[in-house]
């Protein structure tokens, strides 16, 4: 009984489990892996594609998809550039709002005119690329205010800030899926749409709702970066779809919608970022990087979708 | 009752009548647009976005979609120009040949594990662009000008330069498959219902398979159209190609929800996204702004699409 139950717990780790091989592998090859240094750079990393991976754990969870979440990100970085010279604060609101309303009209369109996620996103990410290629005028703007690239490089006790905001929300977010009405009713809404409609759950603001927090912490991941780069530029986001949906279904989310958590979705991305630092430790060619980071969708996919099957027989 | 027949047939056409107004619209104001010569002109932009559009509507009704045809077309262009640097055949040959493997790849992915469309081909893109990337390191390759591979982007027969020539070709190939065989019947039950289609006896997904593998001929048409124009390639010559492609399928009415669709459609949605461009261009509207209008128009495009699919359903 003991150990089955303990094999339970392992198998559930499966992510934890290989983040520990390649990091056992990498610190026999390189004396700098283990270093708190590089420890905080993968954090650092990751802590920008992860505040979007929240998001984007809510929408799979509950059974939809955003693939405007690169341009969404790219819009907030814009708009914290454009806004910051009235203020700090001005540029992070303007950024998350940015996001907000993006994310918002997304879920207008999927709920009231009843569109697939898949197409409406597809058109935002075409448009909201126009959008920001329009303001930047296809130049690279750089900020001006010199208060504001702090948000990203003040460190808390040799922490950097992004670091700990990130931490911050995964812990609020995890809290809000798992503790609320409003978690509870995302899992409804994925597991069985049309039953929580008879249960009386206000389906079509759950889902609104989920697209606008995709959309805020996306503008939000976007102002961050924003403040590392202290830039911005149309070219910001093109492959982040990519890698935020590999890290949500690395962590063991199914697309099928219903399960999962925020914890695991932070899994799947400090996976990718462990195996990114690796191949940078290794020096593996950016392209061969990138060739990696498809696979790995795919691959995931496969399995995701093998395991849906074996389910249906079960 | 004749009078509902014309009624009905303006509602099928509505893509047709905007077009027409357009064309009549820019005619009026710039002179020279109405001219055969112009015409000409107009296929000659656009006959390889319209070749890899064409493959991609037998994609679009079968229900799928194929993101990857952006990078597909990087890797061609990069195989069809170092295959004809030994020889002029191999640089129509080889791409052709690779190109049934990469749908191969592609379709039975999608459709061996029942994954979606969208997410392994937006997985493809990455892997094959990473791809390109890595065969020349990044950088321009030339061919060898001059030699008989030139006359498929350069020559002319009758006036009419011979890429078009193929690609009117490929379009009534693609339509006839369509509209005259089992196989294009089986194309559009797969895409209206594949789990149905399974059922009364249709290999969905050898159909599904296939419509993949035309989708990549496709592709390597159009990369041989451009290298023999260019005799240069370069791993980024076909990012952003997939938007075009899908905005132009889409515009033009064949529905992204499978089932629905044809060749003449996507012709005239290529024809209307570049005479929209052209407008935009005629009237000064910054170039970044391109984007955004393309954006809107898939947005356009899926609502309308599922309005119209309402209707019909009552």
């Amino acid at each position: 009984m003991k150990s089955k139950k303990l094999r339970g717990f392992i198998a559930d780790q499966k992510i934890l489990l290989i983040i520990l091989v390649i990091g056992i592998f990498l610190s026999i090859r390189s004396n700098y892996f283990l270093t708190f240094e590089n420890i905080t750079n993968i954090f650092y990393y990751i802590s920008i594609e992860g505040i979007i991976v929240i998001g984007m754990a809510f929408l799979i969870i509950l059974g939809e998809i955003d693939l405007s979440v690169g341009s969404m990100m790219a819009l907030g970085t814009v708009l914290a550039i454009v806004f910051q010279r009235y203020g700090v604060a001005v540029g992070i609101l303007a950024g998350i709002c940015g996001g907000a309303v993006a994310g918002f009209i997304n879920g207008i369109l999927v709920t009231k005119l009843r569109l697939t996620s898949i197409a409406v996103t597809l058109g935002m990410m075409v448009l909201l690329n126009g959008v920001v290629f329009a303001i930047t005028k296809a130049h690279t703007i750089p900020g001006t205010n010199d208060a504001f690239p702090l948000l990203a490089q003040t460190k808390v006790l040799n922490i950097p800030l992004p670091i700990i905001i990130y931490i911050v929300l995964l812990i609020a977010f995890e809290i809000l899926l798992q503790k609320t009405f409003f978690g509870r009713n995302i899992f409804a809404v994925g597991g069985n749409i049309t039953a929580s409609k008879f249960f009386g759950i206000k389906v079509d603001s759950v889902r609104i709702a989920c697209f606008t927090i995709s959309g805020m912490l996306s503008g939000f991941a976007g102002v961050i970066l924003a403040a590392k780069l202290h830039v911005a530029s149309g070219r910001i986001g093109m492959y982040t779809a990519l890698l935020v949906i590999t890290a949500v279904l690395l962590g063991g989310i199914s697309l099928q919608g219903g399960e999962g958590s925020i914890f695991k979705a932070f899994q799947g991305i400090l996976l990718i970022g462990t195996l990114n630092n690796a191949m940078v430790l290794m020096r593996i060619s950016p392209f061969i990087q990138e060739m990696v980071r498809g696979l790995l969708l795919i691959l995931i996919l496969v399995i995701d979708a093998i395991n849906i099957r074996k389910k249906k027989y079960i | 009752m004749t009078k509902e027949k014309i009624l009905n047939l303006l509602k099928d056409q509505t893509q047709l009548i905007i077009l027409i107004l357009l064309a009549l619209g820019i005619s009026l104001t710039t002179p020279e647009f109405h001219t055969v010569n112009n015409f000409v002109n107009l296929l000659k932009q656009v006959s390889v976005i319209a070749t890899i559009s064409c493959g991609m509507t037998l994609v679009v009704i079968g229900g799928c979609l194929d993101l990857s045809v952006g990078s597909v077309f990087s890797l061609l262009n990069l195989i069809s120009i170092t295959a004809q640097q030994k020889s002029d055949i191999l640089g129509i040959a080889l791409p052709i040949c690779i190109a049934i493997f990469i749908g191969l790849f592609n379709g039975l992915i999608v459709t061996v594990f029942n994954v979606n469309s969208i997410i392994v081909t937006l997985g493809s893109l990455s892997v094959f662009s990473g791809l390109a990337l890595l065969y020349t390191g990044g950088s321009i390759i030339f061919g060898i000008p001059d030699t008989w591979f030139a006359v498929i982007g350069k020559g002319k027969l009758a006036g009419v330069p011979i890429h078009v020539i193929i690609f009117i070709f490929i379009a009534a190939f693609y339509q006839i498959i369509l509209m005259k065989t089992s196989f294009g019947r089986k194309i559009f039950y797969v895409g209206t219902n594949h789990e149905s289609a399974r059922i009364v006896g249709i290999r969905s997904t050898l159909v599904r398979t296939m419509t993949f593998v035309i989708s990549s001929l496709s592709v390597a048409a159009a990369a041989v159209m451009f290298s023999s124009r260019m005799i240069t390639a370069s791993p980024v010559t076909g990012v952003g190609f997939e938007f075009d492609a899908i905005t132009a399928v889409v515009i033009g009415g064949t529905s992204l929800q499978g089932g629905r669709g044809s060749i003449i459609k996507t012709i005239i949605g290529v024809l209307m996204l570049a005479v929209i461009i052209n407008v935009l261009t005629l009237y000064n509207v910054p170039f970044a702004f391109q984007n955004v209008a393309k954006g809107m128009l898939i947005i356009v495009a899926i609502i309308s699409d599922v309005r119209s699919r309402g209707r019909f359903e009552k």
